[in-house]
């Protein structure tokens, strides 16, 4: 009798999880952001006499899956985290709401995010926090190499890479720059004049003269010895080696100005920088990269959404996150609110912001993105000569822009 | 009376089930072929009406897909090298526990098959670690014995047979105990005839074990085969396809063509392809004891 | 020569013992060691010092204990819709005679050959259409009823005695009443093991829910553990404790009703 008992209470349980659907609001936020900003979603369910926000965490090497397939299964979330590289994709699929009539101040934030996150004149998403990659360096290895400055050339950094080679001791190699990572490669490329897609995002531009150079010069990194060819995870890691002085560069985004300072030594802690990428006449320009948030236009409750995204790009809360997390605030003023004003790492980083540029806005850019960074690693390890790869990289991005082109010379949209 | 009863409990009894596999195998199976020859991609999970039809385009567009092809060949690798060593070893630990006089044999019998009932996602986050380069099992276990640490994840030279290794460790048992009750059914008196012609114990091995079990042994080898041409949570955890697209196996490619970049119309496709390849390799395969003999 | 052979054969199943059994040992050590171990360059075999912390961060941050319970419910409703459906049509192809029993079957036996994941792309829409995407029934579907089930019990069914049958039929008996307290009895064994094999497959399964679950409060624990496998990276000692958490039990159900679990299968594997 009992035994039935709970088998029945047990059966309906899982009968009620067979047919539940998701009540109340939900936010999806990727990374340690989806963890951190569990404090703040908490104090604005208090602060508000509205319905209250759940918010989850996605691990950012599943996200975009997960993203899409809740939006094949109708089930996203209210307020939804994107990835900027996201935007245009989830602005072609028609699951946004246009936020351009809902009253949010976007006048004192980064104009290369605010670019990246309009689509068509429809403003997607509200840029939430910003990142761009540029070089962190060991200053005492510069200095033994005969260096007092960071490079702002390619040609300079060359020299410097070449002299550093010769410096000895802990050091093995110039740049930790993973094959498996495009951000680096990206960057370089989004400093030429040339475009790495076409005919407003419709065809690939690899063998244009600009884009060849890049991943020449990137390739030669590679071959001189310069950049050790690594992918990711089986890399030694980086903040041991990096403390260790075994390489002098690597090009990575803000969240390492505090892991620096949280895992290397103390006395290794004077003894490192930041500094704008180096482009080929000149400081250049780099990757702009971030997460806004956006709104579901599926959301039955749009006005609570508004609401939160409002909070969430206030001055002080994004002063507050920033500490939280050390990313950088989309919002200008909250720079000041949040010290970095004062730390020269920030203000590199606030530079570089102000040479940013946005990625390509095509729904299939990160599919290109990850293919250009294989395509790399071919060259690379062998597997393939530069040129092959170049005219790979424009098959490639041809097919998949393909459905993308037909759409868009049916609305007659496919010249800039 | 009896009989028209009986035949309509016989589709009573059947009913429930036959109902739920049209409904929710064949069905979809079926919708699946359709999806095939469309061109169904994100486009058109925001509007089905940029659904277009392009029959067997799919197909002639992924044969000539650079990734389609890395994909099947990192499967076959995996097929070809990795199906005769997991059954020799399954035959080779057989064949020991076949043996009359060694003991403990209930005992190995069941800790041999532990590995296989692990669950394969916590097996394969264990093997990451124990693959690891600097910090390894494997590593530290081969430079205990002088050798060098391999880069088991990081080289794409290493990644297949990493997971090859891996693959083994974790399927062994089932072929093994397969094998091993074929072995049992091989009459002593076979043997014992044998020796008294003269045979070594290879030749016993060649002409009376082989011939014996080898119904068993077909089986157990096409299912391992059709399992190296399924791997897909191998690769998902522990390398995400990599180093260089080393370990992107067929089902891998099809998951991300269908569920990360939405393109169903293709991931369909790569369905069909894989179905096609383990139907040819069941029509190829021997159906019955005279045929396995031949 | 016995005692040759038998020492060969005993030092190769040894051996074998220690190849198969040192990743598992390993899993449980590195789950009980703490950061000064798992991050050292070389860590040891055994922890310096055994430490909980990882399991305790594994069902307080992470939430192990809700994935550990959904897991439970999921198996559960699994192995009883399996027997719910499979039971009734594994004794019908073994001993009921009905038009096209034989051309059905034989079709059913054709299709082992179709992959599962065949399927899983319409099977997403259709379980969307139902509102089951994002739930347990969603997951559960695949398990409702499945050719390799009908194919274990119908093999199994084919030893009741007919003479048994047939009697009761004499007696008067319906073919449910024959069902119910005659042939279900002797199907007790191959109900365990059907048992068995669905709640192992259910607890295991992985790519299905992975598709068809996104809010994490309703993971299984595969799904949690590949998360945590992929996010936490260099966070060894955590993710050997979430390997013993979804390990751990199915070692236990297969260690208490491994004869029942063998003999399930053999059945039918092997030919004679």
């Amino acid at each position: 009798m009992n035994r039935r008992n709970a088998l029945s209470l047990f059966l309906s349980a899982g009968l009620s999880a067979c047919f539940r659907r998701e009540d109340g609001l939900r936010i999806w936020a990727m990374g340690t952001e989806g963890e951190k900003i569990v404090p703040f979603i908490d104090n604005f369910n208090r602060k508000t006499k509205g319905p209250k926000f759940r918010s989850q965490a996605l691990p950012w090497s599943a996200a975009h899956e997960k993203l899409l397939t809740a939006f094949a299964a109708d089930n996203l979330p209210d307020v939804i985290a994107l990835g900027n590289t996201w935007v245009s994709e989830f602005a072609a699929l028609d699951a946004l709401e246009p936020l351009n009539s809902y009253g949010i101040d976007t006048s004192n934030m980064f104009e290369a995010a605010i670019d990246n996150a309009t689509i068509e004149g429809k403003l997607l998403g509200v840029p939430w926090y910003v990142e761009t990659r540029l070089l962190f360096y060991r200053k005492d290895n510069l200095a033994r190499a005969g260096f007092n400055n960071p490079p702002q050339t390619w040609a300079e950094w060359e020299t410097q890479l070449a002299a550093l080679d010769k410096i000895g001791g802990n050091h093995k190699f110039g740049a930790f720059m993973p094959v498996n990572e495009f951000e680096p490669l990206v960057a370089f490329c989004l400093q030429s004049e040339d475009q790495i897609l076409i005919d407003n995002a419709t065809k690939g531009g690899f063998q244009s003269r600009g884009i060849a150079e890049t991943f020449a010069f990137v390739k030669s990194l590679y071959d001189k010895g310069y950049a050790a060819v690594l992918a990711g995870a089986e890399a030694p890691d980086l903040y041991a080696s990096f403390g260790r002085g075994e390489f002098t560069y690597v090009i990575t985004g803000p969240w390492n100005i505090a892991e620096m300072r949280k895992r290397l030594p103390d006395n290794v802690q004077d003894k490192w920088a930041t500094a704008p990428l180096p482009g080929k006449n000149g400081i250049g320009a780099s990757i702009l990269g971030g997460v806004s948030l956006a709104i579901n236009r599926a959301s039955a409750n749009k006005a609570a959404a508004i609401e939160l995204l409002k909070e969430l790009i206030s001055v002080e809360v994004q002063a507050d996150f920033s500490l939280a997390t050390a990313d950088l605030p989309s919002v200008k003023p909250a720079w000041a609110v949040a010290g970095l004003n004062s730390d020269p790492n920030a203000q590199s980083f606030y530079q570089q912001l102000s040479l940013a540029k946005a990625p390509p806005k095509a729904p299939e850019w990160e599919r290109i993105a990850n293919e250009m960074a294989i395509a790399m690693e071919r060259v690379v390890r062998g597997i393939q000569t530069l040129d092959d790869a170049l005219i790979g990289l424009d098959n490639f991005a041809n097919g998949i822009l393909a459905k993308r082109r037909f759409m868009l010379q049916l609305k007659g949209e496919t010249h800039e | 009376m009896n009989k028209r009863l009986s035949m309509q409990a016989g589709w009573v009894f059947i009913a429930p089930s036959l109902f739920v596999l049209m409904v929710f195998f064949f069905g979809p199976v079926f919708l699946a072929l359709i999806m095939s020859f469309s061109d169904f991609d994100i486009y058109s999970l925001a509007d089905i009406s940029n659904l277009r039809w392009i029959g067997l385009d799919n197909y002639t567009k992924l044969l000539q897909t650079p990734l389609f092809w890395k994909a099947l060949g990192n499967t076959f690798f995996l097929a070809i090298f990795g199906t005769p060593l997991s059954i020799a070893v399954s035959l080779g630990l057989a064949m020991a526990l076949n043996v009359k006089s060694a003991p403990f044999k209930g005992f190995f019998r069941i800790v041999l098959f532990t590995p296989y009932v692990t669950t394969l996602v916590a097996a394969a986050a264990v093997w990451h670690f124990i693959l690891d380069t600097r910090s390894g099992l494997l590593n530290q276990g081969l430079r205990l014995l002088g050798f060098d640490g391999l880069d088991w994840l990081g080289d794409p030279h290493f990644s297949l047979p990493a997971i090859i290794l891996f693959s083994i460790w974790k399927s062994f048992g089932y072929n093994m105990l397969i094998l091993l009750a074929a072995l049992q059914k091989i009459p002593d008196e076979l043997y014992e005839a044998a020796t008294l012609d003269g045979a070594n114990a290879w030749q016993r091995l060649l002409h009376v074990t082989l011939p014996g079990i080898m119904p068993s042994l077909w089986m157990v080898s096409l299912i391992t085969l059709a399992g190296y041409f399924q791997l897909f949570a191998e690769p998902y955890v522990m390398t995400q396809g990599g180093p260089a697209q080393s370990t992107l196996t067929l089902m891998y490619f099809m998951y991300n063509e269908g569920f990360k970049w939405w393109n169903l119309g293709t991931a369909s496709a790569t369905a069909f392809v894989l179905f096609l390849m383990l139907l040819g390799i069941s029509i190829a395969s021997p159906k019955n004891e005279t045929d396995a003999k031949s | 020569m016995r005692i040759k052979t038998s020492l060969i054969s005993t030092s190769i199943l040894c051996f074998a013992t220690f190849l198969a059994l040192a990743p598992l040992f390993w899993m449980v050590s590195v789950s009980f060691m703490g950061p000064e171990d798992t991050n050292s360059l070389t860590p040891p075999i055994l922890p310096t010092k055994v430490t909980f912390e990882n399991y305790e961060l594994l069902f307080t941050q992470q939430s192990m204990g809700r994935y550990l319970l959904n897991s439970l419910i999921i198996s559960t409703c699994a192995t009883l819709l399996a027997l719910s459906f499979n039971i009734t049509a594994g004794y019908a192809f073994a001993k009921l005679k009905f038009t096209g029993k034989e051309k059905l079957f034989q079709g059913l036996l054709m299709a082992l050959v179709i992959p599962g994941q065949l399927s899983m792309f319409p099977l997403f829409f259709m379980a969307k259409n139902m509102g089951l995407l994002n739930s347990f029934g969603g997951v559960l579907i695949p398990f409702m009823a499945s050719l390799f089930g009908i194919l274990m019990v119908r093999q199994y069914a084919l030893s009741i005695p007919n003479e048994m049958l047939e009697a009761a039929r004499i007696d008067g008996a319906s073919e449910y009443q024959l069902f119910w307290h005659i042939v279900l009895p002797n199907l007790t064994p191959i109900m365990v093991t059907l048992a068995i094999f669905t709640f192992l497959g259910a607890w295991n399964d992985f790519l299905w829910p992975l598709i068809v679950l996104s809010d994490d409060k309703f993971y299984t624990l595969p799904l949690a553990l590949a998360g945590l496998s992929r996010e936490h990276v260099q966070d060894h000692g955590l993710i050997m404790a979430g390997a013993m958490v979804t390990i751990v039990p199915v070692l236990l159900i297969f260690l208490v009703l491994q004869r029942q679990y063998v003999r399930g299968l053999l059945a039918g594997s092997v030919k004679g």
